[in-house]
């Protein structure tokens, strides 16, 4: 009786230590504070994967972002960092659900950027309008990726073949980035766009306007002279439209570019290479 | 029996089924290439080095209706096809594709092999990648993708 209660007690000492430790466990990680959030990143991504030259094109870099979600499973930026390799090499499939564990837990800071990759990487132009919809209601007047959330949706709508909504989009975009004060000024791609827009509305002229806007700021620009010799070209402007073909094709082998921070993973809409441009001096050529 | 053999070739040839090969990574499309030897890959890929395809992705659209008249044989169905591939030391595609299919939604899906056929076809008839040479001369094989982004049953945006 007495070597059965003794086991009883060890057993139920082992139990209270084991309810301690687990105890003790879930108190020293508070997965809801913010800071612990920002300290498990920065100790498992940012010096793990850094000190260890484990890029996100590494195979590796996986496996430190699973040690932050293995702590806490609601760090959005984790998911994010997942995402990446996915996004940026067309695996759309595993990269979305990844970006969707991030915007529900962190709705403000992720829905902008998965709206984002939907309408730059994916040209998921419908999803991209329902999420840039849902973070001007959240947000309005937002932006990523220094543009406006209006010139996404602009994109959005033009390269859904709707350029009378898209320019609604521009155009707001454009006078928000223009009454932020004294000297401000809209970016040359909102000009450049807004010349697409208006070149797929059939308005010449308002096109060449907006395109000369976009010039103004960056002269090289490739593809503010490539469609301002298309617009040249439909005026019945032959000559110009050579200059701004040849200064275009001279600026893109030269390195100029539109600018834009994702480039190098993808063609923005209507982005054009060289032989857009041999193709249409050939065209002007001919005519 | 002759009729037999008949039968099963029909079956064959219309059965729409992708000669897809399963390797624990995923399914590929081709499996039959492979670096050269002396082309060690080194983990590049082509937005590190400045290499996506020198064609914007409108021209490449065009040349694709162009060849294809965009009849994939993909009904109404809508969705991503992803091809991903290296680019060897000489500037050509190794036979070595990983496919990836999904739906509108993202989630997994099986789009008919023989318009997969044609659009892999269509990569293959790709011939403009440029080689990548380090500084010091070495030559490195770097890694590519297109990806097929299917509205309706026709290819609408080519990607990247």
């Amino acid at each position: 009786m007495g070597k059965l209660s003794g086991s009883f007690l060890k057993i139920c000492f082992v139990w209270v230590c084991i309810c301690f430790v687990a105890e003790g466990n879930a108190q020293l990680v508070d997965c809801t504070r913010s800071a612990t959030r920002d300290s498990l990143v920065n100790r498992y991504i940012g010096e793990g994967a850094g000190r260890a030259r484990v890029f996100y094109t590494d195979p590796r870099w996986q496996l430190y972002c699973d040690s932050v979600l293995a702590i806490c499973e609601n760090i959005a930026e984790a998911y994010q960092m997942k995402a990446l390799p996915f996004v940026k090499y067309g695996d759309f499939l595993t990269a979305m659900p990844l970006l969707d564990k991030a915007v529900l837990y962190d709705t403000l800071q992720y829905l902008p950027y998965r709206a984002f990759i939907k309408c730059i990487f994916a040209k998921d132009y419908d999803g991209a309008i329902t999420d840039f919809n849902l973070c001007q209601r959240l947000a309005r007047g937002g932006g990523i990726m220094d543009h406006s959330y209006s010139f996404y949706l602009g994109l959005s709508y033009l390269e859904r073949g709707e350029a009378d909504v898209a320019w609604q989009y521009i155009a707001e975009d454009i006078k928000v980035q223009q009454d932020r004060g004294a000297g401000s000024d809209a970016h040359f791609n909102s000009w450049l766009y807004a010349g697409i827009v208006h070149i797929e509305l059939n308005k010449p002229d308002s096109a060449k306007y907006f395109l000369q806007q976009c010039l103004s700021r960056y002269p090289q620009h490739p593809e503010g002279n490539y469609y301002m010799a298309r617009v040249l070209q439909k005026l019945s402007l032959p000559d110009d439209a050579q200059k701004h073909a040849e200064a275009g094709r001279a600026g893109l082998i030269a390195g100029y570019r539109m600018n834009e921070d994702n480039i190098a993973y993808v063609n923005y809409p209507r982005q054009v290479t060289v032989n857009d441009f041999d193709a249409l001096m050939l065209s002007i050529g001919n005519k | 029996m002759r009729m037999l053999f008949l039968l099963m070739a029909l079956l064959f040839a219309f059965s729409g089924r992708a000669q897809l090969i399963d390797l624990p990574d995923g399914q590929y499309v081709d499996t039959t290439g492979h670096l050269p030897a002396g082309c060690k890959d080194a983990g590049i890929y082509y937005y590190q080095v400045n290499r996506k395809y020198p064609q914007s992705s409108d021209q490449l659209l065009k040349l694709l209706v162009q060849n294809t008249g965009n009849a994939l044989g993909f009904g109404d169905r809508n969705g991503w096809i992803t091809f991903q591939f290296a680019i060897d030391c000489e500037g050509n595609m190794v036979r070595r594709v990983k496919l990836i299919q999904s739906d509108s939604a993202y989630k997994s899906a099986v789009f008919p092999a023989d318009g997969i056929n044609r659009l892999y076809a269509f990569i293959l008839s790709l011939d403009e990648w440029k080689p990548l040479v380090s500084g010091n001369g070495i030559k490195y094989p770097y890694r590519s993708f297109f990806s097929f982004k299917i509205t309706h049953g026709k290819v609408e945006r080519i990607i990247p």
